[in-house]
């Protein structure tokens, strides 16, 4: 493993903020800011896989497709027996289970900018998947967390955290939902020629404004550091583990049934180690309210984000090189 | 000085996620208004910094008359009762031109 690789700005970006935090730096970014960058963030995402999409093969994207519903569904299931064996109550299961079924778009944005710099060559469909896993691991962590309730609440009828078909609609009009798909379905759409007009904006500024972003999310990363006494060593070391078992189960997916190449099998196992941050916490807000935001919150984007950026990824390529005979 | 009429101010610190909810509290009582603001801090649900959705709070303002405090608070209560990370104060206020205000 060659950490020189670890040398670019999307990394460098975050370990600044990460760094500022730690030295207690008056540096302050404005609160919306960060949703702003992550609105356009994720409609840049959503952009370049629909144009992928339109010259995609249809059955390789179909297949893609197919294992990352498996990812997306299978994933929350086992960080949900994990947490139940470490003893956690069901509810929090249900609701960090849910995050590490979904995914980081700054985690999977890093790791395609680590490939660019190596330039080394993805198949594209892992863009797809990432659009397509952000809604699955919501489903899962709601149906747990109504299998957890049990008949607690049957008295309280009326309650929207009992109506499914509210919280499914809620599962996929979540706004991160609405830009990727909103972003892939215009990507597709629309002719190259007036693509064009939008280019310099989405494509040639997006590294620079991942930066800025990542920037802000290690910040965000280094204040809930002090929140690590709060959820308590076991949570921290799931934190950690979690993103191992996900990357695993995600590198022998890229590799044997997608069969992808060393950067595609990279960023499937991307996918299966990051947890999201943006689309599920909220998600979760309405749907688990029982569960504790600190643990959630903190788990995603105070441990297994840094870990992944810092110490997944190259892992991840490793991994993924080995398993390509590279 | 003009005359000045007592009322009840709620405050409600939640997250932002449930300004949906809290406005559909309002409504339902036909209450003649509310104010939201942005917030950040640190409660029972941890760290909330503002930089994204799920932890970033809000600060809902309500001004209402004495009789429809009880009716409001049950609905509160409700959010509570299901879990919801929620600070609700409720103090005596007084207002400037009682008509701006729902009975």
């Amino acid at each position: 493993m060659d950490l020189s690789n670890l040398l670019i700005p999307a990394v460098l970006f975050f370990a600044l903020g990460f760094l500022a935090q730690g030295v207690k730096s008056d540096l302050k970014f404005p609160p919306e800011l960060a949703k702003a960058l992550s609105i356009y963030l994720l409609l840049g995402i959503g952009l370049k896989g629909g144009i992928e999409f339109s010259h995609a093969h249809l059955g390789e994207a179909v297949e893609a497709v197919g294992a990352a519903l498996v990812l997306g569904f299978a994933l929350p299931i086992l960080a949900y027996a994990i947490l139940l064996a470490g003893r956690l109550d069901k509810l929090n299961a249900s609701a960090i289970a849910a995050h590490y079924g979904s995914v980081s778009a700054g985690t999977f944005l890093t790791a395609i900018a680590y490939l660019n710099a190596q330039q080394i060559t993805y198949e594209t469909y892992p863009v797809i998947m990432l659009a397509i896993m952000e809604s699955p691991a919501i489903i899962v962590g709601l149906l747990l967390a109504r299998f957890s309730r049990g008949s607690k609440t049957k008295n309280d009828e009326d309650a929207r955290e009992n109506h499914m078909g509210e919280l499914l609609k809620d599962a996929f009009t979540n706004g991160s939902v609405i830009l990727l798909f909103g972003g892939m379905f215009i990507g597709y759409i629309v002719k190259p020629n007036s693509l064009a007009t939008i280019t310099p904006f989405f494509s040639t500024l997006f590294m620079g404004a991942l930066s800025l972003f990542l920037l802000e999310m290690g910040m965000e990363a280094g204040k809930r550091i002090g929140e690590f006494k709060r959820v308590g060593w076991f949570l921290v070391a799931f934190g950690v583990l979690m993103p191992l078992v996900g990357g695993g189960v995600g590198l022998l997916m890229g590799h044997y049934w997608l069969g992808f190449g060393m950067g595609g099998t990279m960023l499937v196992a991307v996918l299966g180690a990051s947890a999201s941050y943006i689309a599920v916490p909220p998600a979760m807000r309405l749907a688990i309210p029982e569960a504790n935001p600190s643990y959630y919150l903190t788990l995603s984007l105070g441990v297994t984000f840094p870990f992944n950026v810092i110490v997944g990824i190259p892992i991840y390529h490793y991994f993924a090189a080995r398993l390509a005979g590279v | 000085m003009p005359l000045l009429h007592p009322m009840k101010l709620i405050n409600i610190v939640a997250n932002m996620t449930l300004e949906e909810r809290l406005v559909d509290i309002a409504e339902a009582h036909a209450t003649s208004g509310y104010t939201i603001l942005e917030a950040r801090g640190a409660g029972s649900a941890g760290l909330q910094t503002g930089a994204l959705e799920g932890g970033s709070n809000i600060l809902f303002m309500l001004v209402i008359t004495e009789s429809k405090l009880s009716e409001v608070m049950v609905d509160i209560e409700k959010l509570m009762k299901r879990g919801h990370h929620l600070a609700c104060f409720v103090s005596d206020t007084q207002v400037l031109r009682r008509e701006k205000f729902a009975d």
